[in-house]
């Protein structure tokens, strides 16, 4: 169920601390959190870490938003202020203790995927994903969280600038830089190949 | 069209919002802009590429979620009797004043008596803001402060004297004062020039705070209400946010001076003066809801949890967006960017949202001060990823004098455009007269000046690299004459009246010396 799709009596129900009706809740958005989770933060461990806190700020702080029907925006930013505090998080405790750091690998859940394809290209997949995900997490919070808000989860400039809490030219600002930063580092997927530009280039002096 | 408007127009076209002409202009240009034609391939091709790798290949199902859902409502439910538990030990002292304020919360009356009240804290404040401009502490008796109430609310005098640090207790706060080198953890580097101290003690101001809360304490519906009920006029027209600005402003003072143990004190009395504040007209109550979250943010600060301060801060802004909580909570996160992490960019987010989202009124104009020049500092060291701005951290922060020399030299010769220069060349000189016995020091800092004047000979900042050169030249390798050779030198260039008379005086010391 979409987020936008929520009973609001469901909503209501949890903010007088209905335990059953905040279950019924998760039942629900519980997909659609994970998903949005790790759009941002690619990883199943971190998603499973800032899921939790998510839950446990909803059930506690629900009772304080005042419009039900804000549910939505109000939810999603939440989930964008704990993907950056969870990553904010992450980066002190890596700073802090680098000589314990240990390469901790993405949980191999291809084989999970009985749709998967042939192994050659199970494999190339994974590279393709990794290197992604590498670039998505390589990226300042508040533009992983444009980016993706936009181009995965489909918000428009003005929902991603009240989620995000900033002005709309900011939001683009966060996507453009995003993109410049994303362009560069997955090149090697997304530029045309060589082959291709010249034949454009030809094609350009030939007219 | 033309390409910066087709490729600008991009994420409205990914929206669907172009207009059908629009998008026909837009396929004509690609179809022969080859350029846009690869920005718009590229694009969606990066599109392509999050929306198939974004989503998880596997979900977890059902009794994940239903499991998940029952620990965070058992967790949730531990928290909160946990801090209900701290808060009511917390209340203390504070009870008969809380209980007194709760009853006039509503109707006519109470809003009345409780308007009166906090014109009682305004004056207060402006009385305390007032003593420490002239050193002395007026009295606190309500009657005095009634009668000494000034007209003009807007004149409202700053409460510090120097430029004072954000509420983190050490070095990275200095960074700003231009002249005064850090007082860093070790203590190894003082400062020479020591930056005056704020005229009263801000404990005493605490205590101060503290006899004015007994006094509101003891009123009753007496006399001395209806007297005050007669200046509620004025203090409608103080905004509530003015006197809490002037407690923060008192916490960033005891923060600086080290007295953070009377911070527990100010916290209640701050919570007292929300409770007033979201009785009168202009405030709400919500504007104050979250001030627990706050505190506990800023008593994490002081122990230096920062991550958990972080936390709370964003919690406060998350829970009470665009009120002068979350502003004060914005700001804070900010100066932990900056000055802890120095993670820049988030500092700069941080600060030009406390500049542009939030009133005015909400942030002291003190504290606007200082968002302003590090928004600037942050702007013009933006090069290296911030790397004038890291090396001059870092520099900060470090306790040996040598490695600080050695980081201030990388500055120099590195980013001699920066405006840290000033700063840099004034720590340099102060450090290595600290460490003037050190020879290595000492020639390292003349040859890094040296260099530097002859590699920037139009710099502005030349005639300040040859000032450290002469007083380097002075007081740690004593060489007087040739001292005297380089400050008459300057003599003759410098034109601001300051490096004048600081170079007069040091020659005439030098001829007293002979």
């Amino acid at each position: 169920m979409a987020l936008q799709d929520v009973p609001i009596e469901l909503v209501v129900r949890c903010q007088k601390g209905d335990q059953s009706a905040f279950e019924d809740l998760v039942a629900r958005i519980g997909v659609d959190l994970y998903k949005m989770i790790y759009a941002q933060v690619r990883d199943h461990d971190d998603t499973d870490e800032i899921l939790q806190e998510c839950l446990i700020r909803l059930y506690k702080h629900l009772p304080t938003l005042r419009e039900v029907a804000k549910f939505p925006g109000w939810i999603s930013r939440m989930i964008v202020n704990q993907c950056h505090s969870h990553r904010f998080k992450r980066s002190r405790t890596a700073m802090e203790s680098t000589d314990e750091m240990v390469e901790i690998s993405e949980p191999d859940v291809m084989w999970q995927n009985p749709h998967a394809g042939n192994p050659r290209k199970v494999l190339m997949r994974k590279e393709i994903q990794a290197d992604i995900n590498e670039a998505i997490r390589e990226l300042p919070p508040r533009q992983r969280s444009a980016i993706v808000l936009f181009e995965v989860e489909g918000f428009s400039i003005r929902e991603i600038a009240g989620t995000m809490k900033c002005s709309e030219g900011a939001v683009k600002f966060n996507i453009h830089q995003a993109r410049k930063k994303l362009k560069l580092s997955l090149r090697q997927y997304v530029r045309q190949r060589p082959s291709e530009r010249q034949k454009e280039r030809k094609s350009e002096v030939g007219g | 069209m033309r390409c910066t408007k087709c490729q600008k127009i991009y994420d409205e076209a990914a929206q669907g919002l172009l207009s059908e002409n629009l998008q026909r202009k837009v396929r004509d240009h690609l179809a022969e802009c080859p350029v846009c034609s690869v920005f718009w391939q590229e694009n969606e091709a990066l599109r392509f590429a999050l929306r198939e790798t974004a989503r998880p290949a596997a979900v977890p199902d059902a009794p994940y979620f239903a499991r998940l859902a029952r620990r965070a409502v058992a967790q949730a439910q531990v928290e909160t009797t946990e801090v209900n538990g701290e808060r009511s030990e917390a209340r203390g002292w504070l009870d008969a004043v809380g209980g007194l304020l709760t009853g006039l919360r509503f109707g006519m009356a109470g809003l009345v008596q409780a308007t009166a009240l906090l014109a009682v804290g305004v004056v207060a404040g402006l009385g305390i803001a007032r003593g420490l401009k002239s050193g002395q502490i007026e009295k606190t008796k309500v009657a005095d402060i009634v009668t000494s109430m000034p007209t003009e609310q807007a004149a409202l005098p700053p409460l510090v004297g120097p430029t004072f640090s954000p509420t983190l207790p050490d070095t990275g706060s200095s960074m700003m004062a231009k002249g005064a080198v850090a007082e860093n953890e070790g203590d190894l580097i003082t400062k020479v020039d020591e930056t005056p101290r704020p005229a009263v003690d801000p404990a005493t101001l605490v205590q101060t705070w503290q006899k004015t809360l007994a006094l509101l304490d003891k009123m009753g519906p007496s006399d001395e209400v209806e007297r005050l009920r007669q200046i509620q006029q004025v203090s409608r027209q103080v905004q509530a946010s003015t006197i809490l600005n002037r407690l923060q402003d008192l916490k960033l003072q005891l923060v600086r001076t080290g007295q953070t143990d009377y911070i527990p004190d100010v916290h209640r009395i701050e919570e007292v003066f929300s409770r007033l504040a979201a009785a009168s007209r202009d405030t709400q109550a919500s504007e104050f809801a979250h001030l627990d979250t706050y505190q506990k943010a800023e008593e994490a600060l002081i122990r230096k949890r920062y991550d958990e301060a972080m936390r709370l801060f964003k919690m406060v802004v998350i829970q009470a967006p665009g009120t002068y909580l979350a502003a004060r909570a914005t700001h804070q996160m900010g100066n932990i960017s900056f000055e802890r992490f120095r993670d820049y960019k988030n500092a700069l987010i941080d600060y030009d949202l406390c500049l542009n989202e939030y009133p005015r009124h909400f942030l002291s104009d003190a504290i606007q001060e200082q968002i302003h020049e590090r928004v600037d500092l942050i702007t013009q060291n933006s090069t290296d990823s911030y790397g004038p701005l890291r090396t001059f951290a870092q520099a900060e922060a470090t306790s040996q004098p040598a490695a600080a020399l050695g980081l201030y030299s990388t500055l120099l010769k590195q980013y001699p455009q920066s405006p840290l220069i000033e700063p840099t060349i004034g720590a340099m000189t102060r450090i290595v007269r600290q460490v003037a016995d050190d020879t290595t020091a000492v020639n390292t800092v003349l040859d890094v000046l040296d260099q530097f004047q002859d590699q920037n000979p139009g710099h502005p900042l030349a005639l300040d690299a040859q000032l450290g050169l002469a007083d380097v030249t002075n007081f740690c390798v004593r060489n007087r004459s040739q001292a005297v050779l380089e400050y008459t030198k300057i003599l003759e260039k410098a034109k601001d009246p300051e490096k004048i008379k600081t170079v007069q005086e040091r020659l005439r010391s030098l001829e007293k010396a002979r």
